[in-house]
């Protein structure tokens, strides 16, 4: 399926000559409207989420933080380490699906309301229509020469331009390294190399994208906007100019009887095109360019309602609804997406609802095999037990797999990773015992234990299984399978 | 069957190839990192390395994206230098003039 139909179809054919054009700079003009205010009504909440969100705090560190420093991503009152990475896989699966599902629906929502690239652009074009005028201001200056006028605007948009930019990039790393500490550090102008890498990187991506290739990135760039035509069908919606109605176009005087004269409705006022960020004509049909702004739709209702003519000659359709056959919404198509996603959203939910939040990584000491002692065979092993709760714990390591084993976790080797952390060496409810171990939240706790057997109950080598469960939560069990070592003989 | 491509500007291919293996990139990183912790990798380098995590990071990052560039830099290379029936093919035959 083409998302170009016919009519425009020959508009592109061209030979290698042409292949390569000089962008005409597109000057979209501003028409307040309907679905313009729910556009901008989408921006100001995603960026509000975007610029706020690195800001809140939970329980005494950022709600929202992908420590990368520290391995560990902090989501509200979630945590998650890299053993967690199988939920990531599913949160990414998951919006895939739900894009997908959206694009049958609806057709490119997403383009229009929600990309970032849309919104930082939207909101860079704001800047720059408040700082260098309306549409024709904007040519105007442009075409003029650089006298004292014009270096002052482009001055000041630059400014603001870059403030925005140095801001985005901020906040970006904000979500990355703790936000508090950046910004101090920023203030002082005491970043690291990494951070003032990212930051700059990022701004200059900000500032390089919504300042100057804005509508390029859709047209050129963007893998969605050449795959989504494969979600549609003929129900998914889309933003259409109804031919049979607009037909033929033309000027006309107020008041005149356009049909006597064998016009439609459209005026040929061309708001339509002037308004449009990518710089097409909607007349010319279904265009893979096309964002699904529906700046079109509020341009040409806003003449409609002028020229006493009823609104939607451009508007949001189906092409079912189109050829007058109904639009239907229940279809294979969205009932397989919705089912998919329902699937695989309920899998995230139950598993992060079960997930045990502690994990047991069992090293072998590399020294020696196994220690004879008297009667005795001794392995010592260092667990690594990851707490992934948001309390303390203190955990009971256990052995299993061999009759007669024994295990003594060696107070003396126990050891805490986490310099952040305090492990509650004195926690009154659970005394230390010789087979317990305190992990502070959210940290790792290295504990070395000894595991003995009789001499000649074991010999050459045999699987065990080591295991740590909280002492006050059973349900927090983690186990892992390693090897015993003892003489052959 | 005619051609259906919009006429783009030169900087487009560059820029692509910069833009694709940048996502190509994040994935190796994402990947990569969430298997293997760096400090750990730095520690066991067999020649004096000191690099924090977020620099092993951000040096990850650059060498999977330059990696992924050079890949795409060559495959657009060798499509567009595609031997197609050379000149020197055309004026060998060119010397026998055809009816």
């Amino acid at each position: 399926m083409s998302a170009v139909p016919p009519g425009i179809a020959g508009k592109f054919e061209d030979s290698d000559s042409s292949l390569y054009a000089a962008r005409k700079k597109v000057y979209p003009r501003e028409l307040p409207g309907r679905f313009q205010h729910l556009r901008k009504l989408a921006m100001l909440v995603l960026l509000g989420l975007f610029y706020g969100v690195a800001w809140l705090p939970w329980d005494g560190r950022q709600a929202v933080l992908f420590d990368l420093p520290a391995r560990k991503f902090h989501v509200f009152a979630l945590t998650f380490w890299p053993q967690d990475f199988f939920f990531l896989a599913l949160l990414l699966i998951i919006a895939a699906l739900s894009l997908f599902f959206v694009t049958a629906l609806a057709g490119r929502l997403w383009c229009g309301y929600a990309c970032p690239q849309t919104v930082w652009t939207e909101l860079f074009m704001t800047i720059e229509r408040w700082v260098e005028g309306d549409r024709a201001a904007r040519m105007r200056l442009d075409r003029g020469p650089w006298d004292a006028r014009r270096v002052l605007r482009k001055l000041a948009k630059q400014t603001l331009w870059i403030s925005l930019a140095a801001w985005t990039g901020f906040t970006f790393v904000g979500y990355f390294a703790p936000i508090h500490t950046l910004g101090t550090e920023v203030l002082a102008f005491a970043t690291g190399p990494w951070e003032t890498f990212w930051i700059l990187f990022y701004g200059l991506a900000t500032y390089g994208n919504a300042g100057y290739l804005r509508e390029q990135v859709c047209i050129y760039m963007c893998p969605y906007a050449r795959f989504q035509s494969a979600m549609f069908d003929k129900d998914t919606m889309i933003i259409a100019y109804d031919d049979r109605r607009g037909e033929q176009r033309g000027a006309r005087k107020r008041g005149e009887d356009h049909q006597a004269k064998g016009l439609g409705d459209c005026i040929d006022c061309t708001l339509c095109v002037q308004v449009c960020p990518t710089g097409i004509d909607i007349r010319d049909g279904l265009q893979y360019e096309c964002i699904a702004c529906a700046a079109c739709v509020d341009a040409c209702d806003s003449v409609m309602d002028k020229v006493g003519y009823p609104r939607g000659l451009v508007r949001y359709t189906t092409a079912h609804a189109f050829s007058d056959k109904p639009s239907r919404v229940l279809r294979t198509r969205t009932l397989v997406y919705a089912g998919l996603l329902g699937t695989i959203i309920s899998a995230f939910v139950v598993g992060v609802v079960l997930r045990v939040p502690v994990a047991l990584d069992v090293l072998r000491d590399r020294n020696a095999l196994y220690r004879v002692d008297d009667d005795s065979v001794e392995n010592v092993y260092l667990l690594k037990i990851i707490n992934l709760d948001s309390r303390p714990h203190r955990y009971d390591v256990s052995v299993t797999g061999l009759a007669a084993l024994s295990i003594e976790v060696d107070a003396h080797a126990a050891q805490h990773a986490d310099e952040d952390h305090e492990v509650d060496e004195h926690d009154a409810a659970h005394p230390r015992s010789a087979r317990t171990a305190a992990v502070a939240a959210g940290s790792v706790g290295n504990v070395a234990i000894r595991v003995s057997a009789p001499l000649g109950t074991v010999h050459g080598a045999a699987k065990i299984e080591l295991s740590v469960a909280a002492t006050d939560d059973p349900t927090q069990v983690a186990r892992e399978a390693s090897r015993f070592f003892a003489p052959v003989q | 069957m005619p051609h259906r491509v919009r006429p783009r500007p030169a900087w487009v291919v560059p820029v692509t190839i910069g833009w694709v293996s940048f996502v190509a990139a994040g994935v190796a990183e994402t990947l990569f990192f969430a298997s293997f912790d760096p400090q750990v990798l730095t520690a066991s380098a067999t020649f004096p390395f000191e690099l924090s995590r977020l620099g092993a990071y951000t040096l990850g990052f650059v060498l999977f994206w330059a990696l992924g560039a050079a890949a795409a830099s060559a495959v657009v290379w060798m499509l567009r230098a595609e031997p197609h029936r050379s000149d020197a093919a055309d004026s060998i035959e060119g010397d026998e003039p055809r009816a």
